[in-house]
């Protein structure tokens, strides 16, 4: 059976008017005003939705929230006290160190084209088990008092088993055990808000192109939203519950070049929206006429790049530089999966691949990189992937992991921390991993990786003008993606959104160009960096393993000017 | 109309035995290697769920796959990590008119029931008579659930489920002794190897099941050992590894001996000027190349803009190449379910058949996949792609490749592949775990590692040799797309469909620049 298109009607509430709504407004006058603040009361029990309407105007809201289309969550107690029988069943059987992660986790994708989503409900436990020096992972869906029973004692076999064939082993670290419980702070939960309204808020969006009507396009291609309960307990005596909350909006500007004679896909100009970043927060985030206005702004900003002449870019070795999406997703893809200690160590040698920035006893301290360069992890405010313990109970701290161009400290966990053993003693720190230990889903295996990042920019630095305005004879690079070597070593920025620049103007647009680099060159080469106002925040999709998983995070970068960048040409003929 | 004993439909108790087969139990032989639901058991499940919905349901999709996977760091300790994902889904309106998809990872008949109340207690109010379309006889929702006919396949072996449990023992004991061994073995001066490998094995099953009408049904397993050598100086690596839906196919102790021949070839590696060259790529590169080709076999992706398979220029960004000559006469490519190497389920993720194609004829393009919508209004069936890629070979050994090349590249894998140009099918990674300079036919040395940007649409024009082919093993793969969703980014996810790939010597593969990593 197919509906009439004529069903499209006007919205009982304009997505202006949803955009609109301050946050407060939206609270009050909202059915949901009793759930602010809390995450979401009721849920599920495994369950995904995917809701789509072909016509893009829904006929009335629902009353429905999100949560109210599944079952009830799951009650922590009842998590809590699976933890504690999987953590004794696995000692029981013989685990010198055990611990699990039980959660069940929401996400709601909503999309702006065709108004389609997916509601997604997982219930979960993955376990580990150490015997003998060796750890083995289970990994599994829909926990039962047997079947965590029977997990942690097939773990402790598995492990066991493996130590007869293996010849070294690991041990944890001793960390401070851990209790309590923690929640995202939130000021709406988007699960306690109708799907409509999440429709409306994205439709708030697309109609800022009919009012803007230039050729800057804005577009909230999708917004998922995550909530999760998340129990960790640990043979330790760790014990804690947190609920936690993401939003990962794929959000960007669609410049339009103004240049005649191009075809229509070499005029797109793609950059991303940083204003709407991943982050720890609610709905409240893309509401609010704020955010419009920033978007606004952002997209008139936009406008002046589009009138730039299109040419094909010359190959050889310039000046570079690059905005802050760029310098983000630069450092992104190459210097933040080479401080992972795992990949140093030489562990994922077989997957993902290993580290340039190994072995740690030639590297920590010594001059790497530009002095210009200091990176750190951050933890606290609407960070993406804030949490209160990460997943093996360590306290997340905000690290500098290189400062002024040397490598200061790896992402470690309690498994590899004792490589790092002299290197702490000599810097009179205790040893202590920095709490990046995470998972996506709690049946897979946690990986160190921060929730977010920053370059860190340089206090009443220049701005991507003044940074221009300093370069003879280069090339500045808006955007684009980057491909990197499974060390870190190096890379690729391909399809840019990159200018020409003469004697310190933009002079046009380059086409089929990349700029191919190796990363200690690059950053050595850094000139300037720039102030926080050309600070962007970009997500970084972390891919590793067999099977693949993938761990988002974001990256602040500013912009940074470098000495030079090798740029080769892309122009391929097919005919 | 239920093909199973009322019986059967209440009593889910074999999901949970199912999820526990880490228990000594005292099930019979079969049942415990099997880690996945049987047919029977997928339709019981089924049926129970369709039972319980009230509301007009057409389908009800059920995916299960068990994943074992052990690696070996650094030649010596070892991790393990054992999957089991059981996923339920099927579609229902609520809300405001919207179209919900509702899936669930229940294992209890009480809880799937509740799960299908609550959605079913918010679904939509009934469409106004007036907003009703009438059905006819060519609408695609009907035409989509009549019963179909399947190929049949056999992508099942008992020895890989059994591999789940079995491969942790004598097989993985063997690589790392063996491992050990030359490891040892090193001459003297010679920087020693670290090694790590990985042992993965898998069983899925998937029922696309319609009320009154189409079930499709499938399972299969796989496998899959990698492993690689690295000197401890980081000066040269190198990597083998082999794939095949039955374990008792797979060589472990070869993998180890190859990865390490491989790096101890890779010593001393020098630097060459990057540039085009006559390059000979094993099968694991040439894999890695065909495996990007997917996205452009369906038509969509040849329309509007310039792209591989469009005719430049052409007016309405409509006219594709069908029937020219899009690649050198040597190049074949066909899909088949029932390929012994590269075999795949009979059907597509939604229950339409799907038979062998042909998509490159002796270099001509013979077909596309057309989606549901455009292949039904052209009387074909509709297809999502290539689900898996077998490249007719030739009868060039790799000895007679590098024999017949005066000057050349021999590129044994590459890593990190990426799509960097959609319109020209451009793609941009790096050599990896061998790389070696030819000169006069023979190997002269071993190179430091390359980035590259190419196209395989050029590459295949450039043939000047094709070898046997092979089903290639790929270890970890970088999805070329990342979009977040609600499952968690699994499009990509290991098991890999199969590639079966030759190598082949090809003209002025464009090495653009060096590459530090090794």
């Amino acid at each position: 059976m197919r509906t009439s298109s004529s069903l499209s009607t006007s919205p009982v509430l304009s997505a202006t008017e949803m955009v609109r709504h301050s946050r407060r407004a939206f609270l009050a006058q909202s059915s949901l005003a009793l759930a602010s603040g809390l995450m979401a009361r009721s849920a599920v029990a495994g369950t995904v939705m995917a809701i789509s309407d072909r016509h893009v105007r829904v006929p009335a809201r629902s009353k429905h929230t999100v949560a109210s289309f599944a079952p009830p969550l799951v009650d922590p107690e009842v998590m809590r006290t699976f933890a504690r029988t999987a953590i004794e069943a696995a000692t029981q059987a013989g685990a010198r160190y055990a611990d699990i992660r039980i959660g069940d986790c929401r996400r709601f994708r909503c999309e702006d084209r065709f108004f389609q989503g997916d509601l997604n409900y997982s219930y979960g436990y993955g376990l580990r088990a150490e015997v003998d020096g060796v750890t083995a992972f289970v990994g599994g869906a829909n926990p039962t008092a047997e079947r965590i029973v029977l997990a942690a004692r097939s773990a402790v076999a598995t492990a066991r088993g493996l130590a007869k064939i293996s010849r070294t082993s690991e041990a944890f670290a001793a960390m401070p055990v851990v209790t309590g419980e923690w929640n995202t702070p939130l000021e709406i939960d988007p699960f306690s808000v109708s799907p409509d309204d999440h429709v409306y808020a994205l439709a708030g969006f697309a109609q800022l192109n009919q009012i803007f009507r230039g050729p800057v396009d804005v577009r909230v291609e999708q917004i998922l939203w995550k909530a999760e309960t998340r129990v960790f307990a640990s043979s330790d005596g760790s014990m804690v519950t947190q609920r936690l909350a993401g939003v990962l909006p794929s959000a960007s500007l669609t410049g339009s070049s103004q240049d005649p004679s191009a075809s229509m896909g070499q005029r797109l100009m793609p950059h991303p929206l940083t204003l709407l970043p991943p982050s720890s927060a609610g709905f409240e985030c893309v509401l609010g006429v704020e955010i419009r206005e920033r978007v606004e702004r952002a997209m008139h900003d936009l406008v002046p790049w589009t009138a730039y002449a299109l040419a094909q870019g010359d190959v050889g070795r310039k000046e570079l530089v690059l905005d802050g999406p760029i310098s983000a997703s630069v450092i992104g893809a190459t210097v933040l999966p080479a401080l992972v200690l795992d990949r140093v160590l030489g562990e994922e040698q077989d997957v993902t691949g290993t580290s340039v920035l190994a072995p740690p006893e030639d590297i920590l301290g010594k001059p790497m990189f530009s002095p210009l360069l200091n990176v750190s992890t951050v933890t606290g405010g609407t960070h993406f992937g804030r949490m209160q313990w990460d997943d093996e109970g360590v306290v997340p701290q905000p690290r500098r992991m290189i400062e002024r161009g040397a490598v200061v400290d790896y992402l470690a966990t309690r498994a590899n921390l004792q490589t790092l053993e002299a290197w702490y003693a000599t810097r009179g720190e205790p040893l202590r991993p920095p709490g990046v230990f995470r998972s996506e889903d709690v049946w897979d295996i946690p990986r160190a990786m921060p929730g977010a990042c920053v370059v860190e920019s340089i206090n009443n630095g220049p701005s991507l003008a003044e940074l221009i305005s300093t370069v003879k004879d280069g090339v500045v690079v808006r955007n684009g993606f980057v491909n990197a070597d499974q060390q870190g070593a190096g890379g690729a920025i391909f399809g840019p959104v990159a200018f020409e620049v003469r004697n310190g103007a933009i002079t046009r647009r380059l086409l089929e160009i990349q700029i191919e680099f190796s990363i200690k060159q690059l950053l050595q080469g850094i000139l300037a960096v720039g102030g926080p106002r050309t600070e962007s925040v970009v997500t970084n999709h972390v891919v590793s393993g067999i099977p693949v998983r993938v761990l988002d995070q974001t990256i602040t970068a500013p912009a940074m000017h470098l000495r030079n960048g090798n740029i080769t040409s892309t122009a391929l003929r097919l005919s | 109309m239920s093909v199973l004993p009322p019986s059967r439909l209440t009593d889910l108790s074999f999901l949970a035995r199912r999820a526990d087969t880490s228990s000594d139990d005292d099930r019979d032989a079969h049942n415990a290697t099997r880690r996945v639901l049987t047919h029977d058991e997928a339709l019981a499940l089924a049926e129970s769920a369709l039972r319980m919905i009230t509301a007009p349901v057409q389908t009800i999709v059920i995916n299960h796959r068990a994943t074992a996977v052990t690696k070996i760091v650094n030649g010596q300790h070892l991790r393990c990590l054992d999957l089991d994902e059981l996923r339920l889904e099927f579609p229902l309106r609520i809300g405001s008119k919207l179209q919900v998809t509702i899936g669930t990872n229940v294992r209890d008949a009480e809880t799937l029931q509740a799960v299908i109340r609550r959605a079913e207690s918010r679904k939509a109010p009934s469409i106004r008579k007036e907003d009703e379309e009438p059905g006819d006889a060519d609408d695609p929702s009907l035409v989509w659930s009549r019963p179909k006919q399947y190929l049949p396949v056999s992508l099942w072996h008992d020895s890989t489920a059994r591999a789940m449990a079995t491969a942790r023992g004598e097989a993985l004991a063997n690589m790392v002794r063996q491992m050990h061994m030359l490891r040892e073995r090193q001459g003297v001066g010679m920087s020693p190897f670290a090694m790590a490998g990985t042992i993965a094995v898998s069983a899925r099953a998937r029922l696309c099941h319609y009320v009154n009408g189409m079930s499709a049904w499938g399972e299969c397993t796989d496998s899959e050992v990698t492993v690689s050598a690295r000197t401890l100086d980081g000066k040269a690596s190198g990597w083998s590894g082999q794939a095949h839906r039955d374990w008792d196919q797979i060589q472990p102790e070869r993998v180890v001996r190859d990865a390490v021949e491989m790096a101890n070839r890779m010593r001393g590696a020098v630097r060459l000027e990057p540039g085009r060259y006559t390059t000979v790529l094993g099968p694991a590169a040439v894999g890695q190349l065909v495996r990007m080709m997917h996205y452009w076999f369906a038509v969509q992706a040849n329309r509007g803009l310039t792209s591989p398979f469009g005719l430049t220029n052409s007016p309405d960004g409509k006219q594709l190449r069908l029937g020219q000559r899009v690649f050198d006469e040597r190049i074949s490519m066909w899909s088949d379910p029932d390929d012994p190497m590269g075999g795949y389920f009979p059907f597509f993720g939604d229950g339409w058949p799907s038979g062998k194609g042909v998509w490159i004829e002796h270099g001509v393009l013979r077909t596309l996949a057309y989606d549901e919508s455009e292949a039904l209004a052209m009387g074909r069936l509709p297809m999502v792609g290539p689900m898996s890629v077998h490249v007719a070979g030739g009868t060039t050994t790799l000895e007679e490749m590098i024999a017949n090349c005066d000057r050349g590249v021999y590129v044994h894998r590459f890593g990190n592949v990426q799509v960097a140009n959609n319109e020209s099918g451009g793609l941009i990674g790096t050599t990896r775990d061998g790389c070696f300079l030819i000169t006069d036919g023979k190997i002269a040395h071993p190179i430091t590692n390359f980035r590259f940007f190419e196209s395989p649409f050029l590459v295949f024009n450039r043939i000047l040799a094709v070898g046997v082919p092979e089903r290639v093993a790929f270890g970890f793969l970088r999805p070329n797309q990342i979009i977040p969703s609600v499952d968690g980014d699994r499009e990509d996810e290991w098991p890999n469909p199969p590639i079966v790939v030759p190598p082949l010597m090809v003209r002025d593969f464009n090495f653009s620049s060096l590459s530090d990593a090794v």
